[in-house]
């Protein structure tokens, strides 16, 4: 199921329970201890909660493809698997993280500045194995949602329920390996696991080789009196080739073959490393004014090291004729802050009222260049018409909000609250001919969220919800002393969702989004250029159904039609924005069932498939992109410690475009200054088998 | 009843989708258009002319060995200083005094966007009237600059009289007092490539347009440019038959293949 049942609780309230481990029933099982966390009020009728069932459901390679769960997400990968995916998200395309606030185990994902793209979120580091939950808020509703939360927010909450060690060994064709080492002590809540991924894969064509290694590491611990400690440490490196676009006439003329790449030369690598402490102590959800504390707070302080480096040409030899186009990019991040809140029942209107404070803080430290390289020999070919970039950056935001629930009739309620941010960015130059110049900018943001929530009746609840949000702006595009311009936006959304036990749940909304300005990708520069302002209107619907203990089916459809409304930057008022996909539909299906007993323990089984399908991309010049239907599936056998499974990718084999693009460029086959249609190419069928062990 | 409803939601909510792609409009700012491509001269009586020197030149052969042609929405430089803005405004006391406005850089080209090319090579015969070329691409948009270029080697139905040139030209030059010069006068895209970025011609104007439809593009070639400053009066008289050929670093070829490169001697315009 995908929703969780909205209850009269605050977020994270935990208590610890005795339950028996029902997803592999043993003849004898042992206890295990399970935390049940209350989830957080949902914030508009599409809110979303995916659990580890509904996660596992279908097959996942990293945890990126883990957003393919995610209603309305369609994820696409145009630069070798280490760079971060491409991310369209309700009407916008969030290139690789512009739109989407990201959070993984307590720490932002999102890069601030990121010399490749505003927002950049990586997504490589995760092990989809120990990802228990993943929070999906559409839209700007909840005052804990900050910067990039424009499209909306995703919350990856990190956990592991399979007890004991677990081995896991995979081959694939395209010469894909990958191992995995995880272990979850029997006797400690979720929250406690290790895990070690190991990847690599030669690719499904040239220059497609990539390498990753992977560990996290989480530590919960109950201190008493409602007091809970978490530790969480990561760290990922992963080297990647990519084989860059193609252009489409080049393809079709056969000029190319579509597994083929101009420039072999392309890829990149990447590192994170990541620390995260919380504590906290949880209110007593069920009986504010009994025994349980009245009231609770947390403190998660983190630490976050990235690099990315990047080499890629998009162009081939349009600006250098004779050198080429290669463009090297490095970014070096030091990222601190941390989050604390204060929530507690207050009998304003009601005795179930709650409010919340909080306050955020971030600061990051960068170092980013980006150089224009020959072909040739490599040597940097940067000049005076076509210069390179290097600066330092220093950015600091500063964030303190409001929440308040309040219960104003037995069947309505009112959620929201505010939110003040304040942005300051210092930049110098160290390269080129500005070098030595220092640059800064400060900038404040207050936004404004609300939910209504009627009960109408049992599980089922009309919502409307209404906030505004924000995107910051690169820091080098800021002038000296300039009050930082921020993409403004807001958002209102109208539905309805229904829970019935957890067995069938559904929910509808239209929404609207209306931001001050956007980006779009330009082909004249080939990079995302400012646009004027844009809407978004659309309908999400999702419909899920756990009758059985071992079925489970869910089924999302979310439209959306993005539009100028203004004038400018060669767009009319009410052109489409080139794009943004107008349809993304998710289905997917698994059925487990036990096949019987061996020996002493039962055979289980899994076989799920999921259907994507990506409709009308409409690209610049009144073009529309091609759509995208893919079926993964997955197999699955286990007998007590062992277990077997079979992944296969794109089941139908289609012959699609993961990314369309239209610039100029010239390359070897056809040259052309006019705006033409240049691809990523999806990838073929590919299949990984796994044997796991359970000890 | 669950179960049932879960397996038809993938079905139920497809049905939506025909539904909901009907209400669309496909509209994303511009659109492609095909461009026709001819070229002609600029005006008929251009078979003679007179050049700076006074030389009265009559052509009796051209042939032009056609590149790519592509068009861009930056101003072209003739255009830029056209409209640069006038030195001084009288409501201030420097312009009342006729100070003017230093600019860096005047008439500077920026080629901006490219909107329109037409990438097929030809060889025409410039005094047989207008031909036709292969059609361009382009977007909407409004086209102010070009870039025309010769091709190299030559192709089409004129590339055996080219001989391997770019452009080839036979005629003769009279001056008061003076033998009649035959000539032969011919450049080879290396030749323009010491004078132009690559032998492009870039900067040409392009009679300003704003293109939302399919249509034809014009190139006019004026061919007087081409001997502006050619000097005949070193060159041997020649004959109709055995005309004398511009020889290499002389002034005439110097001064032809300096004419060949010169802006005002393209022009783009475009019809519906």
């Amino acid at each position: 199921m995908r929703f969780a049942p909205p209850r009269p609780v605050a977020r994270l309230a935990a208590c610890a329970l005795l339950a028996h481990g029902a997803a592999h029933a043993e003849p004898e099982p042992e206890p295990q201890t399970v935390v049940v966390r209350a989830r957080a009020q949902p914030a508009s009728a599409s809110d979303t909660v995916l659990d580890r069932r509904a996660l596992e459901a279908t097959p996942h390679r990293n945890g990126s493809e883990l957003l393919r769960e995610v209603p309305g997400v369609f994820v696409t990968q145009h630069g070798g698997e280490g760079k971060a995916q491409q991310l369209f998200f309700r009407g916008f395309d969030a290139e690789h993280g512009q739109d989407l606030e990201i959070w993984a185990g307590g720490a932002p994902v999102n890069e601030v500045s990121n010399i490749h793209g505003q927002g950049y979120a990586d997504l490589y580091f995760l092990i989809p194995e120990v990802v228990e939950e993943i929070h999906s808020q559409p839209g700007t509703y909840d005052p804990r949602q900050g910067d990039f939360a424009v499209a909306g927010s995703l919350d990856f909450r990190l956990g592991m329920s399979e007890p004991g060690m677990t081995l896991a060994a995979s081959a694939g064709n395209f010469g894909t390996r990958r191992y995995l080492l995880a272990y979850h002590p029997k006797d400690a809540d979720s929250q406690t696991f290790g895990a070690f991924e190991l990847y690599s894969t030669d690719g499904f064509g040239p220059s497609r080789a990539a390498q990753r290694a992977s560990a996290i590491g989480q530590l919960a611990h109950d201190f008493g009196g409602g007091v809970r400690g978490r530790v969480l440490a990561t760290a990922y490196s992963g080297h990647f080739d990519a084989p860059g676009v193609l252009r489409l006439d080049d393809i079709e003329a056969g000029r190319v073959d579509r597994f083929d790449t101009y420039d072999s030369k392309q890829g990149g690598s990447s590192s994170r490393s990541s620390l995260v402490l919380e504590l906290a102590r949880e209110r007593d959800p069920e009986n504010p004014n009994g025994a349980g504390a009245p009231d609770g707070w947390s403190i998660a302080p983190y630490l976050v090291l990235r690099s990315l480096h990047l080499r890629s040409n998009f162009t081939g030899y349009l600006v250098h004729p004779t050198t080429g186009d290669s463009i090297q990019q490095m970014n070096e991040a030091t990222t601190v802050g941390a989050r604390a809140a204060y929530h507690r029942t207050l009998a304003l209107v009601s005795s179930h009222d709650t409010l919340e404070v909080g306050i955020m803080l971030r600061s990051d430290w960068i170092r980013q260049n980006q150089h224009w390289l020959s072909l040739l020999d490599d040597s940097i070919t940067d000049s005076a018409a076509h210069p390179g970039v290097a600066a330092t950056i220093r950015a600091t935001d500063a964030t303190g909000y409001f929440s308040a629930a309040l219960q104003l009739l037995r069947r309505l309620s009112l959620r929201g609250g505010l939110r003040g941010d304040g942005l300051f960015d210092q930049t110098e130059d160290t390269g080129g001919g500005a070098s030595g110049q220092v640059r800064s900018a400060q900038g404040a943001q207050l936004s404004k969220r609300a939910t209504l929530d009627w009960a109408a009746f049992h599980g089922f609840h009309a919502l409307a919800s209404y906030g505004d949000g924000f995107r910051s702006p690169q820091a080098r595009s800021l002038a000296d002393g300039e009050t930082t311009p921020f993409t403004r936006v807001a958002s209102i959304e109208a539905g309805v969702r229904y829970a019935d036990r957890q067995r069938v749940s559904a929910s509808a909304a239209v929404y609207h989004t209306r931001l001050s300005d956007d980006l779009v990708f330009d082909q004249g520069t080939a990079r995302n250029e400012l646009v004027p302002s844009t809407a978004r209107t659309g309908f999400a619907a999702t419909l899920a159904a756990r009758p059985t203990p071992w079925l489970l089916s869910s089924t999302s459809l979310t439209t959306a039609r993005a539009v100028f409304t203004a004038s400018g930057a060669g767009y009319t008022e009410g052109d489409l924005l080139p794009y943004v996909p107008e349809l993304v539909v998710q289905a997917d299906v698994a059925v487990t069932p036990e096949l019987g007993r061996l020996g002493a323990h039962p055979v289980t089984s899994k076989l799920g498939a999921v259907l994507t399908y990506l409709g009308r991309r409409p690209l610049p010049y009144a073009e529309m992109g091609h759509d995208v239907l893919t079926v993964d599936t997955t197999l699955a056998l286990r007998w007590g410690p062992v277990a077997a499974r079979l992944d296969v990718y794109n089941l139908l084999d289609a012959e699609y475009y993961d990314g369309e693009f239209v610039y100029a460029s010239s390359w070897n086959g056809a040259s052309s200054l006019v705006p033409s249609r240049h691809v990523t190419v999806g990838a073929p069928r590919s299949w990984l088998f796994t044997l796991g062990l359970f000890i | 009843m669950a179960a049932t409803a879960g397996a038809i939601g993938p079905f139920a909510l497809a049905l939506l989708v025909p539904a909901l792609q009907a209400c669309a409009n496909d509209g994303t700012g511009g659109k492609r258009v095909v461009l026709h491509t001819r070229l002609e001269l600029a005006s008929e009586d251009l078979a003679s002319f007179d050049n700076a020197l006074g030389w009265h030149v009559t052509l009796g052969r051209a042939f032009v060995a056609t590149g790519t042609f592509a068009y861009f929405d930056g101003v072209p430089p003739l255009m830029v200083l056209r409209t640069a803005p006038p030195p001084g405004n009288v409501f201030t006391v420097s312009g009342w005094l006729g100070v003017g406005v230093a600019r860096a850089h005047p008439g500077h080209y920026t080629a901006g966007n490219a909107l329109g090319e037409m990438t097929q090579p030809f060889s025409v015969d410039l005094l047989d009237g207008t031909a036709m070329l292969a059609d361009g691409d382009g977007v909407t948009g409004t086209y102010r600059s070009a870039r025309f270029s010769f091709g190299s080697p030559p192709v089409g139905p004129f590339a055996k009289e080219l001989d391997g040139h770019a452009v080839l030209v036979e005629g003769s030059a009279e001056l008061d007092g003076a033998a009649t010069r035959h000539f032969r006068a011919f450049a080879d895209t290396e030749e323009l490539a010491k004078i132009q970025p690559e032998g492009n011609i870039d900067g040409c104007q392009f009679d300003e347009v704003a293109i939302a439809d399919d249509g034809t593009v014009t190139v006019h070639i004026d061919p007087s440019f081409w001997f502006y400053l050619v000097d005949f009066k070193e060159l041997e008289p020649g004959s109709e038959h055995e005309p004398t050929e511009l020889e290499p670093g002389s002034q005439p070829r110097l001064a032809f293949a300096q004419g060949l490169a010169q802006l005002a001697a393209y022009q783009f315009s475009y019809s519906k």
